[in-house]
């Protein structure tokens, strides 16, 4: 498994159970998700068809500010409740009793709508740019920004043949810093010359902010730069047409900072099996070690003698030798 | 202690107990886990330290599945089972594990994130350290609790109707799928000279349905029979008061006790059936009369019992006698709490009508209560015992922080919490 899923597996499960079991019961359940999203799956009034998901996502005022609240509407449609559960920042309500009637089709869709939450808000500006650049239509602003994790916010900048999507990257701990930094070297060095990535998108990572937030270097605080620096992928239509290749693209990029730190992840426990494996490898020449005996008498396979003279020094030949030694010696 | 400072309390704290079979793992706060996977780990090769770095651009160390997904694609795959008799065996398996169940199943960065871990009675503080040190170098969690598993059992109980004060007094009775453990605990100390553990449990019981099958039906696959005894184990099978009378029941009216289990070949994929009988009773009988299946290990259930609160300290047997706490899902089985208690019972009160007996008629004894206390959480008791101290403040209050971490090293993990009452 080389990529994360789009979607919640824990909200997706606790819906998919609901409608299948015959008998209802209260549900209740809390579950996180990267970038410290919140998810809440529970029964709405203590009827039993009813489940709000209801889901915290901590960059969801910026976001829908950029986008519009017309965003919101036009993707979850009637599951939308008017106002969120307090405490979170928004809420869908499903009817079950609707849904187990409804085709299979639409029971998957409203399923991956609700389990993908976190995808969709954290991700709109890169719904709303891709869909404007597969539709060649404009788009109303420059320049998104999201602060999906403190600090480290994600920047979509479309144009007219290409959206360029930046991530400002940071880790707190120095050695996932250095791991990182050289995953993402290598993955700019590998789109570079390999040649079956040839159609992939452009990727390139810098110190500093790249080109494309120059003429809004005034109102971003970006002059200072991430410790990681800032990688930015640029997408054309050709990655983005084709039947489910926009919604990949979202989900891929979107979660990219999560990705970049699940495989430092993976790279730290591989390295700590090998130190591991080192390690057991040393125990194991020492426990095969015997200390040497001494005032021993040892010989080698010729039947020759050695006398240890003193420590440092060489080890003296005694007793007899044989013809071809003595052979050997004069030789 | 330290407290995880700035700690946001809506966020959950992870939840993850590895047993030797299942791997229960969810969010604090809620009643079930999100998840319950086989704790198996499917690997191209057995050595992935040998396997890494063979070629450039092979990516064979990320090649590996776990849970269901690795037992399906065992043809595929070499299958190993990390955690053995509950302690981890093989580190490195077991922390692709933790790296799969965080990220893929349970989807959180673990640096934000308190971690609520389990351990089994009696793990070496060598173990201890090592899962500390998975998890504050590895994964960098925020915070970190080693439990151990009968606790938890005993905080889960605290649901059940038959407990009326919240006390971490009780005997732990925990069956799960490879062995069975008697755990006294007292005021959330566990008596560690006292443990008993039994080398029957679920997996015993899935054998000896197996080869009662085996003998008397000829219809069941050997490929599948061992799916098939322990679907059968789950599905049908109850705890008698009598094995006699049971039987005598049986004779007269096969049509009401006797199920019928369909299965498919697991190859050729063909519908096959057979008769379940004295398979229901007998499969959890072998807690009570282990002499049917063993004839290694000849001592029942509720005399071991009896003997490891006999073998406590004279002051907290009566504690220990009114909480025997049911944990695992060996002790799911219809009437096997009833069944304990019975038997329990008459062992006590024998004692006490000989010792009645012995000094004369002098002495008089006030009866002892014994209480098997069964609950719903039984199945996963553990994990909701974890579940329901991580979604407490004082959680927070008594985890290890990575500050205190990188202070003084993985040893903070050989310090328990429970300690602190002696040591203020």
């Amino acid at each position: 498994m080389i990529h994360l899923d789009a979607g919640n597996r824990i909200v997706a499960e606790t819906i998919t159970s609901q409608l299948s079991s015959e008998t209802r019961y209260a549900v209740d359940v809390t579950a996180a998700d990267h970038n410290d999203v919140l998810y809440k799956v529970a029964s709405d009034m203590g009827s039993t068809h009813l489940v709000l998901v209801s889901v915290f996502v901590p960059c969801f005022a910026e976001v829908i500010e950029q986008v519009g609240p017309g965003y919101l509407a036009s993707r979850y449609g009637e599951l939308l409740r008017p106002t969120a559960e307090c405490g979170f920042s928004l809420s869908l309500l499903l009817d079950l009793d609707a849904l187990a009637a409804a085709t299979e089709a639409r029971r998957a869709e409203v399923i991956t709508l609700a389990s993908c939450v976190r995808r969709d808000i954290e991700g709109a500006a890169l719904w709303v740019c891709f869909g404007a650049l597969l539709h060649r239509t404009p788009v109303a602003r420059p320049l998104f920004v999201a602060h999906v994790r403190p600090g480290e916010p994600m920047f979509v900048v479309p144009a007219a043949d290409r959206v360029v999507v930046i991530f400002a990257l940071a880790f707190t701990d120095p050695t996932e810093l250095a791991l990182a930094s050289i995953f993402l070297q290598e993955l700019e060095v590998v789109r570079r010359t390999e040649r079956s990535l040839a159609t992939a998108p452009l990727v390139s990572l810098s110190p500093r902010p790249p080109m494309e937030l120059e003429p809004f270097a005034q109102q971003l605080d970006v002059a200072a730069g991430a410790p990681l620096g800032f990688l930015s992928f640029a997408l054309s239509v050709r990655h983005l047409e084709g039947p489910g290749r926009l919604e990949k693209a979202v989900g891929m990029v979107g979660s990219y900072r999560s990705y970049v730190l699940y495989h430092v992840k993976c790279t730290k426990s591989n390295m700590h099996s090998r130190m591991r494996a080192r390690v057991n490898g040393w125990l194991q020449v020492l426990n095969r070690a015997v200390p040497d005996r001494h005032g021993v008498e040892r010989k080698t396979i010729g039947g020759r003698t050695f006398k240890r003279t003193g420590t440092g020094s060489m080890p003296v030949a005694v007793g007899s030798l044989s013809l071809s030694d003595a052979g050997q010696l004069a030789a | 202690m330290a407290e995880l400072d700035g700690y946001d309390p809506r966020r959950p704290a992870v939840v993850i107990d590895n047993g030797t079979g299942y791997t229960k793992m969810g969010y604090a706060g809620n009643c079930e886990p999100s998840f319950i996977v086989p704790t198996v780990i499917g690997t191209r090769d057995g050595n992935l330290a040998r396997n890494a770095g063979k070629a450039a651009g092979s990516i064979d160390d990320l090649d590996f599945v776990v849970g269901d997904d690795a037992l399906a694609g065992a043809n595929a795959y070499n299958i190993n089972y990390p955690v053995r008799h509950g302690m981890v065996e093989n580190w490195d398996n077991m922390e692709r594990f933790w790296q799969r169940s965080i990220f893929s199943y349970l989807r959180c960065d673990p640096a934000e994130h308190a971690f609520l871990l389990t351990e089994p009675p009696m793990n070496t503080p060598e173990n201890r350290e090592l899962t500390a040190e998975i998890m504050f170098e590895t994964f960098n969690v925020r915070g970190l609790y080693i439990a151990v598993q009968a606790v938890l059992a005993l905080a889960a109980s605290w649901t059940s109707a038959q407990v009326s004060g919240k006390t971490l007094t009780g005997t732990v009775v925990d069956a799960g799928d490879g062995v069975t453990h008697v755990i006294p605990v007292a005021e959330g100390y566990v008596i560690g000279s006292c443990i008993r553990s039994i080398p029957l449990a679920g997996r015993d019981i899935t054998d000896f349905i197996q080869q009662l099958l085996r003998e008397r039906e000829a219809s069941v696959p050997p490929e599948g029979a061992m799916d098939a005894a322990k679907r059968i184990k789950e599905k049908y099978c109850y705890v008698c008061p009598d094995i006699a009378r049971e039987f005598a029941k049986y004779e007269q009216e096969p049509s009401r006790w006797l199920r019928t289990y369909e299965g498919t070949h697991p190859r050729t994929q063909q519908l096959w059936r057979c008769d379940v009988g004295p398979e229901r009773f007998l499969g959890p009988e072998i807690f009570f009369n282990p002499e049917i299946f063993s004839s290694e290990f000849t001592t029942p259930l509720p005399t071991v019992i009896d003997s490891t609160v006999q073998q406590c300290p004279i002051d907290v047997r009566r504690g220990l006698y009114g909480a025997v706490v049911l944990s695992g899902g060996s002790t799911m089985f219809k009437d096997f709490g009833r069944r304990l208690q019975r038997d329990i019972k008459r062992r006590v009160d024998e004692r006490i009508r000989l010792s009645e007996a012995l000094s004369g008629g002098s002495l008089k004894a006030s009866t002892i209560d014994v209480n098997v206390i069964s609950h719903h959480m039984q199945r996963f008791a553990v994990w909701f015992g974890g579940s329901m101290l991580a979604s407490t403040p004082e959680f927070y209050k008594v985890c290890h922080s990575r500050a205190q971490y990188e202070e003084y090293g993985p040893a903070i993990c050989r310090h328990n919490a429970v300690f602190d009452a002696i040591t203020m």
